[in-house]
């Protein structure tokens, strides 16, 4: 992203929070962008007035399910080894008689990224501690499957065969912010629009500690995952067929974790850049220039002109994100697309001032995603004057690449260009792509480059 | 033997000369019948004398003086010892050097070819016009280089300060040559560091035009640290043969090493810096008008090829295998 674009923009940008298990590090909780709320009174009670009006159905609804289903209810908890206390708290719900749990992989990343430094356990409704193992994981849906040391109880919940009505109240059971097993009410809303990844659209207040608790219907069925939340009633959850296919695969899988998220990390950016290159890129005007419109559905694009009269230029831009990403670690995030149209023009300026404002902005690039020392490889770039054949237009463009240490083959790239040859005009394109192999990446370079006059 | 007696203060410096022809007796005090009178206050009245003795040599007499006659070393020299060419008295504190006639000197040092040109250039017109050159290009780079809106009194105040500098700059050296040299030669010593601080204006946007077009941008601070060191070295070299009385050797490897060891100071961190890990893709970023752009650009598959070569990059010095446990995989976690 361009730094110098982070204004506010007067219309709702989707910010997806992950519900980062409750951590007492602050570091951890700022790194998952939690927005800390306030909780006034028992969760219930704010379930219960933010529910769908009808008061008295759901106090009853809701604390027959929670003494039904409590024994199949676990808090995941990662002790750090060290301390000898909880670093980080989720949720999880017992799936099969031989004591398997599914939760996020979120909730457990941090043991599986540091073995040596954390363990697993998994805490139940009447505070008996079981050590657990993870079995497999699914790191772009964020789930995993985890196994008790020694089951106690043969009862689960079991999987619903089909989706709810939209419309439908559904109850999301959990362990908010350490606070104790909860019920929230809330309604099915179908899926979020944009959604590549396929997130169910909950409104319901989920809260941080959440992450990985069953959400049910009124027959007890599980229809999704808790797994994120946009604040204000807006929670998004893993719908049903992830979990299921999880689970056929994931069960007896024989390779270990990272090779499972490498695979499911290659699979995932294969289809997905497929599904890209199936799209129309529709052209678009930008100033002068042409860029390009919708890329496909799930990559939602927003622009902004500024017209005030203290600039001595003009400057439109557009900017286009796919809205979901895919957690490996605190640092380290991958799947994210995103591609910037910035078109200068000034009559005020002269040629050296506007080309100074210019360099300032294009100086300014960095990777959509955010990645650390023991993740990527540095950046390698190259840059260099290019002309089409059929065009007068000279941009000088720049191209760069860092490489995945622990899954190689996959790489970050970042292109950025601009017209050198125009007077007192100018069109910047840039685009980052996280996660994507070199096959794709470059098919995606020449395809932009052709596109963008 | 002729002598030559020079009264000299504690840097050697020359006070007054006299010269001695057909004399075979010399004689020194604070009284004004000597033949050198001395008016420091711990110089007897008839301090000493030097004598011819029958070998042609002079000898010390020491007329019973209050403080004695010593070396440059302040050791007390014994009455009639003899005194060679070149010898340094110290009578109280006065310092006398006692020198033959046919005492040979060092031959001329060749005037500098720069010497002329530091003439020119200090004469006050071209002073003036070359102090309207700098103040009028500092003022058309700031608006250059400023695409917001440019605070006049902003500007006045940089260019106020800069002159201050420069004037500054030039009156140390001068006041220098004034207490060594006994000249300051402000003018000279004004238009070089007028003609540096111009250099350090130009030479810089040149470099950039040129990285520009041939694609060096990355080397940019590098080289300007390169030409700061040369620009900087020449200025001293400049202020040094105004000022100082220097051998011509001594001034180069002064200016040299002075230049370059404070370039180098300033080198030296981001060196320490580039160390550590990078987050953010370093790469080519300038951008300059069409005006000064003539490069030849490439095809878009010339480009195509360029960017497969930066997947190649990661390729050759790790093998390419497969992590096969999660375990492994954290010996670099922090």
């Amino acid at each position: 992203m361009l730094r110098q674009l982070q204004r506010e923009l007067s219309f709702l940008t989707q910010r997806f929070q992950k519900l980062c298990p409750l951590s007492f590090q602050q570091v951890a909780q700022q790194l998952c962008r939690l927005q800390l709320r306030r909780l006034t009174g028992g969760l219930l009670l704010m379930a219960l007035v933010s529910s769908n009006g009808l008061l008295a159905q759901s106090t009853q609804d809701a604390s027959q399910l929670f003494q039904s289903y409590q024994d199949r209810l676990f808090q995941i908890r990662t002790i750090d080894i060290a301390s000898g206390s909880k670093a980080s708290i989720g949720s999880g719900f017992a799936i099969d008689s031989e004591g398997t749990i599914a939760t996020n992989y979120h909730v457990v990343s941090k043991y599986i990224l540091h073995p040596d430094e954390y363990y697993l356990e998994a805490l139940t409704f009447d505070k008996k501690k079981i050590p657990i193992d993870v079995i497999s994981i699914d790191v772009v849906n964020d789930l995993a499957l985890v196994k008790l040391d020694s089951p106690i109880s043969k009862d689960f919940l079991s999987l619903a065969i089909s989706e709810p009505q939209k419309g439908e109240q559904i109850f999301s059971l959990g362990n908010p912010r350490d606070l104790g097993m909860t019920v929230v009410p809330g309604t099915f809303n179908g899926r979020t629009a944009h959604s590549y990844y396929g997130r169910i659209l909950f409104s319901g207040s989920v809260n941080p500690g959440m992450s990985g608790g069953p959400v049910i219907n009124n027959k007890g069925e599980v229809i999704g995952v808790n797994v994120a939340t946009s604040g204000n009633q807006i929670s998004f959850l893993v719908p049903l067929d992830k979990l299921k296919q999880l689970l056929e695969t994931g069960k007896s899988s024989e390779e270990s974790l990272s090779e499972q998220a490498y695979d499911q990390l290659k699979t995932n950016q294969n289809l997905l850049m497929q599904r890209l290159f199936e799209g129309q890129w529709q052209p678009m005007a930008l100033g002068d220039a042409q860029v390009i419109g919708e890329l496909t559905g799930f990559i939602s694009c927003w622009g902004e002109s500024n017209k005030r009269r203290e600039e001595q230029f003009n400057e439109v831009y557009r900017r286009c994100k796919n809205s979901e990403y895919i957690y490996i670690a605190p640092d380290f995030y991958t799947g994210i697309i995103e591609m910037e149209f910035f078109w200068y023009e000034s009559e005020k300026l002269s040629n050296w001032q506007f080309y100074k404002m210019l360099n300032d902005s294009f100086a300014s690039a960095s990777a959509g995603n955010m990645a650390g020392e023991e993740h990527v490889t540095e950046f390698s770039c190259d840059d260099e004057f290019v002309q089409s054949d059929n065009s007068k237009h000279i941009s000088k463009t720049i191209y760069c690449v860092r490489e995945y240490k622990q899954f190689p083959g996959l790489y970050d790239v970042l292109f950025l260009s601009s017209t050198v040859n125009l007077q007192q005009k100018a069109l910047v394109s840039h685009y980052t792509i996280s996660g994507i192999e070199q096959k794709q990446a470059e098919q995606f370079l020449k395809r932009f480059m052709e596109q963008v006059q | 033997m002729n002598l030559v007696v020079e009264e000299i203060n504690r840097s050697r410096k020359v006070l007054q000369r006299y010269r001695f022809k057909a004399q075979s007796k010399i004689t020194i005090g604070r009284a004004l019948d000597n033949d050198i009178i001395l008016s420091e206050p711990h110089v007897s009245p008839y301090h000493m004398e030097l004598v011819l003795n029958d070998n042609g040599q002079w000898q010390i007499h020491d007329l019973d003086s209050c403080n004695g006659v010593r070396s440059q070393s302040r050791k007390k020299i014994p009455d009639g010892s003899i005194i060679d060419s070149g010898d340094t008295l110290l009578l109280g504190r006065s310092y006398i050097s006692v020198w033959n006639e046919d005492h040979p000197v060092e031959k001329a040092w060749p005037l500098h070819s720069v010497e002329d040109v530091f003439h020119t250039i200090s004469s006050p017109w071209i002073l003036m016009s070359l102090i309207g050159v700098f103040l009028f290009a500092e003022w058309q780079f700031s608006v250059m280089n400023n695409y917001r809106d440019l605070a006049t009194s902003k500007l006045i105040n940089e260019m106020v300060y800069e002159m201050l500098i420069i004037l500054g700059w030039a009156s140390v050296w001068s006041l220098g040559g004034r207490v060594l040299r006994h000249e300051s030669r402000f003018n000279s010593q004004l238009a070089v560091t007028l003609c540096a601080a111009m250099l350090l204006q130009w030479l810089p946007m040149l470099m950039k035009i040129l990285a520009y077009n041939g694609q060096y941008g990355l080397w940019l601070t590098e080289i300007r640290y390169f030409i700061n060191g040369a620009i900087f070295s020449i200025l001293l070299w400049s202020n040094f043969y105004l000022s100082l009385p220097q051998k011509p050797g001594i001034r180069i490897i002064w200016s040299n090493t002075l230049a370059w060891g404070v370039v180098l100071i300033y080198l030296l961190p981001p060196i320490f810096d580039a160390q550590r890990f990078r987050g953010y893709p370093l790469y080519d970023s300038l951008l300059l008008p069409p005006s000064v752009f003539w490069a030849e650009p490439e095809s878009p598959e010339a480009f195509h090829d360029r960017a497969t070569k930066l997947y190649d990059k990661h390729k050759p010095s790790e093998k390419v295998e497969k992590p096969d446990s999660a375990k492994q995989q954290d010996k670099t976690s922090d």
